[in-house]
């Protein structure tokens, strides 16, 4: 089954009610999305509720999504417009930056103020995640780490791997899932803490 | 288990297994928080200077105040065809249509081929500096054509006859 | 309140400067468009204008479970049409479907990499351009321009809805049009006509000479050949180097080394020269590729790219062979 079938897969669970399989649409696109979006909304924190909000925009459109293009190109549309359209209803707010400037409106100010401050727990705990991932990655046997990063970041097939690293496809398919785990396991400690639940 | 998940979130698993898999995906949690991490490690060495935390839990809490989307099985019929056909004239302003598609087929190659029928050109001398290989080889690599999809054939459709060579002389293995 | 309007503006300064290395959304709009273009199924028929020619294609493209299937037809002259599916081909010969062999190099293009995209910011300064119409569809505009005078400009429209590509023209450095791709009839989606992607299937059964395409791809080999070039433009990482056939499998394979900087790409190829080449001189060009070649020792070497002349030239001069 390809990416594309696993995707239409997915959507027509949810077009049949399984609202689980909307979860497995979120945890897969949410920070390619995420980052699309952060191109617009300059606010870490507002870019991440603009993307919640396309992604339940995404959701209440489902029942319209025929699969004539592939549903991350329809996503992303979603999450363009949800971004263009949040910039402006918020076109009369000051940017961030002047958010100081005016000492009026001080409920808004101190609910924004409250957002700012969680930030650096997050950036925090991003970076930890980045610092793990990585590091685990260069502890791979070269091999494992090969498989990985051609696959994650080259994108190539498991037919192309066989091919370049010279060897059966059922091997290419275990060495992804061994490095995979590998670095899972040192991310699970991280994630299993209470701040990191949230990843 | 996790080795399934592994192969079917990269579009690598068979029809029947991910089928299955899907299904336990969508009720246990377990094998979601695998999904989840998998995908989490893809994401952070794509964009490690963009990573948030999972929104996943978020959204739902908020879809469980939506009501459940439905939609008819809509997969026999098919939709509206949209065609847009504009014609040629109208959309390119100057261009006159011209000719394309220089497939150049040899005609020493293969009975299989009429070569008489197919040859557009006057095949060439195919001297070792005949432009045309080096342009195919080169542009199979080119990443602007990926943009382009397969269509990187519009650049140069010579049909090297390479190919065909060794299609048809299986013994004839280059050197290494 | 004051004090906590300054702590509040300290750590914003703080978060701004993380994300003040900004990707301009013009590469967005690049790998939306490289996905775009192997998920989404559509017909339509499209021109390529270089030099002073047109050419005139149909085009159907579908993404099957098993893979992509792909339709080329010419509209000019007599009728020829090419199909291709899994790094297979196959041609129509007195209306007969017939498999003719594998298609050398990747099966298949990944999506756009991050390093290239990286790369790419580097080089180009990317532009968005007011929506535009192609074929009846809007179009988002992207502007790539070079950064130096080693490239050239590339210009594309995106579907804004599907993301798929419609036209691309690459634009020399004086700004006249080198090559263009647009679409001008294109049905996105829809009821396609398949008929033609089950035949290949079973004319690719009954075909009992053929090679597995992976042994075919065999032929081709990763290679650390010991060539290099020094002069490079700026951004310009290798991408491969690999050993191929080459010249109807007269002459010994031909190392080919690839660079990319994201956008255009340069292709160099050694291979030995028998001495039975005399016309080595001059510079050739198609549409936005250039070529040039000459005899270095015993060594014909040839330098390809989506690059000014200059650019070509330069790097040719500056290949050598570094290995033992």
């Amino acid at each position: 089954m390809t990416d594309r079938e696993v995707d239409q897969q997915l959507v027509e669970r949810v077009q049949r009610g399984d609202k689980h399989a909307f979860d497995l649409l979120v945890t897969k696109y949410q920070r390619k999305l995420g980052r699309l979006i952060s191109r617009f909304v300059r606010n870490p924190s507002e870019a991440e509720d603009v993307t919640q909000e396309a992604f339940i925009k995404a959701y209440r459109a489902l029942p319209s999504f025929r699969g004539e293009s592939a549903f991350y190109t329809w996503l992303y549309r979603i999450g363009i417009n949800t971004a263009k359209n949040h910039l402006l209803a918020n076109k009369r707010r000051a940017p961030t930056s002047t958010l100081f400037d005016s000492e009026d409106s001080e409920s808004f100010e101190t609910a924004s103020l409250l957002r700012e401050v969680n930030t650096p727990e997050n950036e925090l705990m991003s970076k930890q995640v980045v610092d793990v991932v990585q590091a685990s990655l260069q502890q791979l046997p070269e091999d494992l780490r090969s498989a990985l990063t051609l696959r994650e970041i080259e994108g190539l097939s498991y037919e192309e791997i066989a091919i370049v690293m010279n060897c059966p496809i059922g091997t290419v398919r275990s060495r992804i899932f061994r490095a995979r785990e590998a670095v899972a396991e040192n991310l699970r400690p991280l994630l299993e803490t209470s701040k990191g639940k949230r990843w | 288990m996790k080795q399934d998940i592994s192969a079917l979130m990269d579009g690598e698993l068979f029809e029947d297994e991910a089928e299955n898999l899907l299904g336990r995906l969508t009720s246990d949690s377990a094998v979601h928080k695998n999904w989840s991490v998998y995908h989490l490690i893809g994401d952070v060495l794509r964009q490690p200077e963009h990573i948030h935390s999972d929104l996943s839990a978020k959204v739902r809490e908020r879809l469980q105040d939506e009501p459940t989307v439905l939609a008819p099985r809509a997969r026999a019929v098919k939709q509206n065809i949209r065609t847009y056909a504009l014609s040629a004239a109208a959309s390119l302003s100057a261009i006159g249509v011209v000719a394309w598609m220089s497939l150049q087929i040899s005609p020493e190659v293969a009975p299989q081929m009429a070569m008489q029928h197919i040859a557009l050109r006057p095949v060439s001398m195919h001297t070792r500096t005949n432009s045309n290989d080096y342009m195919i080889a080169h542009q199979e690599f080119s990443p602007s054509m990926d943009m382009n999809g397969d269509a990187s054939y519009i650049r140069t459709v010579s049909y090297s006859r390479d190919e065909v060579v060794l299609q048809n002389n299986p013994s004839e293995k280059q050197p290494r | 309140m004051r004090l906590r309007v300054v702590f509040c503006g300290l750590l914003l300064a703080v978060v701004a400067n993380v994300y003040a290395e900004e990707r301009p959304v013009g590469l967005d709009w690049l790998e939306i468009a490289a996905f775009a273009g192997h998920q989404t199924d559509y017909s339509g028929v499209f021109i390529y204008h270089y030099d002073n020619r047109v050419e005139t294609s149909n085009i159907i493209h579908v993404a099957e479970a098993n893979g992509e299937y792909e339709k080329l037809g010419s509209l000019d002259g007599p009728k020829r049409e090419i199909i291709h599916h899994d790094g297979q081909v196959w041609v129509y010969n007195h209306h007969q479907l017939v498999h003719v062999g594998s298609r050398q190099g990747r099966n298949r293009f990944p999506s756009l990499l991050a390093e290239q995209l990286a790369a790419l910011s580097a080089n180009y300064q990317s532009k968005l351009l007011p929506v535009e119409r192609v074929a009846g569809y809007n179009t988002q505009v992207i502007l790539f321009q070079p950064k130096d005078n080693l490239r050239y400009t590339h210009k594309i429209w995106v579907h804004t809805d599907t993301g798929l590509l419609l036209k691309a023209a690459v634009l020399d450095d004086k700004n006249k049009l080198a090559e263009l791709y647009a679409f001008t009839q294109l049905q996105i989606g829809g009821k396609i006509d398949r008929s033609w992607v089950k035949e290949c299937d079973s004319v690719l059964l009954h075909d009992n000479e053929l090679s597995s395409s992976a042994e075919t791809a065999k032929v081709i080999t990763t290679t650390n050949s010991g060539w290099v070039a020094d002069m490079l433009p700026s951004g310009f990482k290798k991408t491969m180097e690999i050993q191929r056939p080459m010249h109807h499998g007269k002459h010994a394979p031909v190392t080919q080394i690839v660079f990319s900087d994201g956008l255009s790409a340069i292709s160099i190829f050694i291979e030995p020269n028998d001495g039975d080449e005399d016309d080595v001189n001059g510079l050739s060009s198609r549409g936005a590729v250039n070529l040039y070649h000459k005899i270095l020792d015993k060594n014909l070497v040839t330098v390809v790219g989506e690059v000014p002349p200059r650019t070509v030239m330069q790097v040719l001069d500056s290949v050598r062979y570094n290995g033992k």
